[in-house]
């Protein structure tokens, strides 16, 4: 083995300096700097650090696991359902409850998950596998996400649909009271969001708040995709 | 590369007067540069700061790199700050963004030598452009093809590439 990473400590220069040649391990990529190994992964997806770069050494892969802040944003757009959910387990364990931000296409029982691994998270974006998911009863998505994530500052829902809005609505108010952004804009909902709910987003300082628009009838879309189902029938 | 006397010298560049530090490498190679340019590196600053004589010795740089670092320096020490959008300020951008990539192109070894000078010196703009270079090299590669293209040994025991193998059946198809 090479040599062990270890946070290296910042140099302060002083007037003096023990002069030797450069050392050949100068040109060993095995053995940079942990510094300068996290401004490289920092730059690199998710999938980068999970399947290439965080397995090529001891040193490498010692690094991905132990340093917690190259998990605080975890993104994983743009793989398959297998893939993803599989990444995103690792991500979180590795994040170890440090994980801040998190995209991805999960809605169902992965983002419970998340809430139940990531107290801190401040910015969730969501999106379901398939192109559009019920969230029914939205009591699970608050008593299993919302309630769990008191430091929510950004939370954006796509390509649900949310029968009943109010409730999150409310929960969110009441339980996510660092919120910025809420943005519903891209999920449907069946009845419009209630007046007095509405004033209550207003009087809060939500700095971009988009609600669900209004739309057709509930059979447009059958029930087969919702992804809470499997929590309610016992699978969770 | 230009020999100096002393440190800290008062030498003419261009129409002006410029005041000019001498730096020292591992091996022994004196570069007289702009102090400008040189605080572009806060290690340099400091040790400025902090005065001597004879030159600011650099015993972690050999002078084939830091003659590179330095024309990094003098390169971006010489754009002028920030001025409002004009079409001289995104020229100098673009004239900035291509010397950076030209600097980029050089011979793994080279590289490594350039990221660890890069991080010793406290360049940060250097540290952000070769560091930006090497996360594009590894961008979608296997480890086995990172392993290869760096010249790194693959030092896992027989039970570690076990484990390895184990995770990734997860996460692969």
């Amino acid at each position: 083995m090479p040599s062990s990473v270890r946070r290296r400590k910042r140099r302060r220069v002083g007037g003096h300096w023990n002069s030797s040649p450069s050392p050949p391990e100068s040109r060993d990529w095995a053995a940079l700097p942990s510094d300068v190994l996290w401004d490289v992964f920092r730059r690199l997806r998710i999938a980068d650090i999970l399947c290439g770069a965080g397995q090529v050494c001891v040193a490498w892969r010692r690094f991905s696991i132990d340093e917690r802040s190259l998990w605080r944003c975890i993104d994983l757009a743009g793989w398959n359902k297998r893939r993803r959910t599989a990444m995103g387990r690792v991500a979180l364990e590795r994040s170890a409850g440090q994980c801040e931000a998190f995209s991805g296409h999960d809605a169902g029982q992965f983002l419970c998950r998340i809430a139940a691994s990531a107290p801190s998270l401040r910015s969730l974006h969501v999106r379901p596998f398939r192109r559009f998911s019920i969230h029914r009863p939205s009591a699970h998505l608050i008593s299993r996400v919302i309630v769990k994530l008191p430091l929510l500052e950004e939370l954006v829902l796509s390509r649900l649909i949310l029968p009943n809005p109010d409730a999150l609505l409310v929960a969110l108010l009441d339980y996510c009271s660092r919120l910025q952004v809420l943005d519903l804009g891209r999920c449907v909902t069946f009845s419009p969001t209630a007046t007095e709910v509405r004033k209550r987003c207003r009087r809060r300082t939500i700095k971009h708040l988009t609600l669900p628009r209004s739309s057709v009838s509930f059979t447009e879309f059958p029930c087969s995709s919702c992804c809470y189902c499997n929590l309610s029938s016992g699978r969770a | 590369m230009a020999a100096a006397d002393s440190c800290d010298g008062i030498s003419t560049s261009g129409g002006g007067w410029e005041k000019t530090v001498t730096l020292v490498s591992s091996d022994d190679a004196r570069f007289e540069v702009r102090e400008a340019a040189a605080s572009l590196s806060q290690t340099v600053r400091r040790m400025i700061r902090a005065g001597g004589d004879g030159g600011i010795p650099l015993p972690k740089v050999d002078a084939r790199t830091l003659s590179t670092v330095l024309e990094y320096c003098n390169k971006h020490a010489a754009v002028p700050a920030p001025a409002p959008e004009s079409s001289s300020a995104e020229a100098a951008a673009v004239d900035l963004e291509w010397f950076d990539k030209e600097l980029m192109h050089v011979d793994l070894a080279t590289l490594c030598s350039l990221i660890r000078a890069a991080d010793y010196l406290e360049v940060a703009g250097l540290l952000d452009l070769t560091c930006k270079t090497v996360a594009d090299m590894i961008k979608s590669k296997t480890a086995e093809e990172i392993r290869q293209m760096f010249g790194i040994q693959n030092d896992f025991t027989p039970e570690e590439e076990e484990q390895l193998s184990r995770e990734n059946a997860g996460v692969f198809e």
